[in-house]
């Protein structure tokens, strides 16, 4: 597993504090602090596009740490979802708050992610976000 | 970040009190307002859900005013107006914007638009407040007027 810091290549001191790190194929976004418009939801992006980049499309971004979301973070979440499915990938959201859940339900968007409560186990064999939903049941 | 213009008053006969308070119109004034509200709201006794939602709706309607409201003024400028009447919190939100039919708006949460990556603001807003109407703002610009029981 290795681990890096993801910046904001605009203006650095306004990174949200995004750590990558990798479990087998899955690439883990951990992701703090809120997903505002002009707060965190252009970093999102640049996260989520570099992973792509990167080769991982097996995404799984934990969401623990998110302190609060708008409309613009939805919308951030909503669009990385789509470009990862788009290149043949999956991204799931993992202990994904409350107060974020009941947004999430409200804009029906919890019919679209699949999330999980459940961290996935790195193994001798290959992690994926599926198995991560798996392991609980999930989707919800 | 300060409001640059604050009015306060008290309306004794209805036993309300307003404050009127204004920014420039960009996306740092979201921080600034909203940061502003949750202190008068957590200093009239408002418990974390009351403030959860005042929060949601102020950001998405200052967004909102900020983003499409900004019209054709130099110097444009966000107005908030909050009061305290008995039995709500009511929250105005002014932009010089060209306005919009709300009702026109397309449902977010319709199948088809589920994807999309924006339009979600209004549903947030009223989903947060017990009433939102926005309406033509006399001179130009969209008049949003929130309320939220108090209890």
């Amino acid at each position: 597993m290795m681990a890096s810091f993801v910046a904001n290549p605009r203006n650095p001191k306004a990174s949200m504090p995004i750590t990558k790190r990798t479990s087998g194929k899955a690439t883990i976004l951990d992701v703090t602090g809120p997903i505002l418009i002009g707060q965190g939801d252009a970093q999102l992006r640049q996260a989520v596009r570099s992973s792509l980049d990167e080769g991982g499309n097996q995404l799984i971004l934990n969401m623990a740490g998110v302190t609060r979301i708008d409309s613009s973070g939805i919308g951030e979440l909503i669009s990385s979802y789509t470009t990862t499915t788009n290149r043949g990938g999956k991204l799931v959201l993992l202990d994904v708050p409350p107060k974020i859940q009941d947004i999430l339900m409200i804009t029906q968007l919890s019919t679209v992610f699949q999330s999980s409560t459940t961290r996935p186990k790195p193994s001798r064999h290959s992690a994926d976000p599926g198995s991560a939903e798996r392991a609980t049941g999930a989707p919800r | 970040m300060q409001p640059d213009r604050t009015s306060a008053r008290a309306a004794a006969s209805t036993s309300a009190t307003t404050l009127e308070l204004s920014w420039p119109s960009r996306l740092a004034s979201i921080d600034a307002a909203a940061s502003t509200i949750d202190t008068l709201v957590l200093r009239l006794g408002g418990e974390a859900a009351m403030r959860g939602a005042v929060e949601l709706a102020l950001r998405e309607a200052l967004a909102n005013a900020i983003v499409h409201g900004i019209g054709d003024t130099t110097d444009p400028r966000v107005e908030l107006t909050v009061a305290l009447v008995p039995g709500a919190l009511e929250l105005t939100i002014r932009d010089r914007g060209p306005g919009f039919d709300v009702a026109a708006l397309p449902d977010p949460t319709a199948a088809h638009r589920l994807h999309a990556p924006c339009g979600r603001g209004i549903l947030l807003i009223r989903h947060a407040m017990d009433h939102a109407e926005w309406r033509p703002r006399p001179g130009g610009g969209t008049e949003l007027h929130m309320r939220k029981h108090w209890p």
